[in-house]
């Protein structure tokens, strides 16, 4: 019979759509797409924009925004996440008006509240190749 | 669904109470429906009491899974008439994808519902509609779909849920036989949970919880909320019975 194997902590799944936004994530640059064409400016990142499926560059978000909805997730789905609850899952939009799924990290975080100032920071994964982007309450 | 209804609640002033009242009438339905997983009473201490799980969403927000199936035959009114002597007529449907895809800013407390709603209801009046089936992954999820159906302004589900009674003895039965929060979630058949109780509604064969004036019933489905956008598919029907 196979062991039972301790739950793994997922991670993201690299593809080459958006392999780019987790290049940058490794060099702690928040990056978003931005169309050639139009000018609109798109995440999560996706082959072509949106609006006029014109070709896309990557863009560095200043990596600050406010907190537009949260959650402390007290059972996560995945058992192994089970050492770092409650989870702060967090909804930003940037200053560049993109709005982005993350988790809150910091010393402070039990303080946040509804419309809270917001800066990126970079969390290492056992992965060394990736790195989570994720969000401290700015001062 | 736990940052759209902390959302709710912030911009429309909405109450758990309010959200705990559909959990509560779908119970009391429930317990009327042999069926159902969940027949033990629910009191609104009991909704607030529950433990949390992702807040705001408590332990009575969220479905059980179970195990399950269903099964509904569609069929040309010839053939069905060979078969039975109730039928039941799809009167409209309506269906979207890919809702608010290209939205950057989604207003995540509106899903496809919206656009779903106003191709229905240029079918078919509101009031003509007897009761309703309404996809009930939380009891959030179904306030906000009958906000986006346009039985009453946006924002103001609260105050809606608050002015009527939700059971199947009530002026506007939702969920009739319990939905998912009351007699479970059976994996992907979950949905079909809200078809086949308006068919037996509509045959009158809602054994102990049948609603009294069953002519014509609304039936909705969401697919993913993901990224607030709705990017599955979210859909609605309308059914009657015919002499």
């Amino acid at each position: 019979m196979a062991e039972a194997r301790m739950p793994q902590k997922s991670i993201p799944k690299v593809n080459k759509v958006d392999q780019p936004f987790w290049e940058g994530a490794n060099r702690e640059k928040f990056l978003l797409q931005k169309c050639k064409s139009c000018g609109k400016v798109q995440f999560f990142p996706r082959v072509a924009c949106v609006d006029c499926f014109g070709e896309l560059d990557w863009i560095e978000s200043k990596g600050t925004g406010k907190i537009h909805s949260f959650t402390l997730v007290r059972v996560p789905r995945n058992p192994a996440f089970k050492d770092e609850v409650p989870i702060y899952y967090i909804n930003v939009i940037l200053d560049e008006d993109v709005i982005v799924e993350s988790k809150l990290i910091g010393d402070n975080k039990e303080k946040v509240k509804m419309g809270d100032r917001v800066k990126a920071v970079f969390q290492q994964t056992h992965d060394p190749a990736i790195k989570l982007p994720c969000f401290e309450l700015a001062e | 669904m736990a940052l759209i209804q902390r959302l709710h609640m912030e911009q429309y002033g909405t109450t758990l109470e309010q959200i705990g009242k559909i959990a509560i009438a779908q119970r009391e339905n429930a317990r009327n429906n042999p069926q159902a997983l969940f027949r033990e009473p629910m009191s609104m201490q009991d909704y607030l009491n529950s433990r949390m799980i992702s807040d705001p969403i408590r332990l009575f927000d969220c479905v059980m899974p179970c195990s399950g199936a269903e099964c509904i035959i569609l069929a040309s009114e010839d053939r069905a008439r060979q078969i039975t002597d109730k039928l039941i007529y799809l009167v409209t449907d309506a269906e979207i994808s890919h809702y608010q895809v290209a939205n950057m800013l989604p207003d995540k407390t509106t899903f496809g519902q919206k656009v779903v709603g106003e191709r229905i209801f240029k079918e078919i009046k509101r009031e003509d509609i007897d009761l309703v089936e309404i996809y009930d992954d939380y009891p959030i999820a179904v306030m906000i779909q009958i906000e986006d159906l346009g039985f009453c302004k946006k924002g103001d589900g609260g105050k809606f849920v608050d002015a009527h009674d939700l059971t199947y003895t009530g002026d506007f039965p939702v969920n009739t036989g319990g939905g998912e929060l009351s007699v479970g979630q059976a994996g992907l058949a979950g949905g079909y949970l809200h078809l086949v109780e308006a068919l037996r509604q509509l045959r009158r064969e809602a054994e102990g919880h049948q609603v009294k004036k069953a002519e014509r019933a609304l039936v909705t489905g969401i697919g993913w909320l993901n990224y607030g956008r709705n990017l599955g598919t979210t859909a609605a029907l309308v059914m009657e019975r015919r002499k």
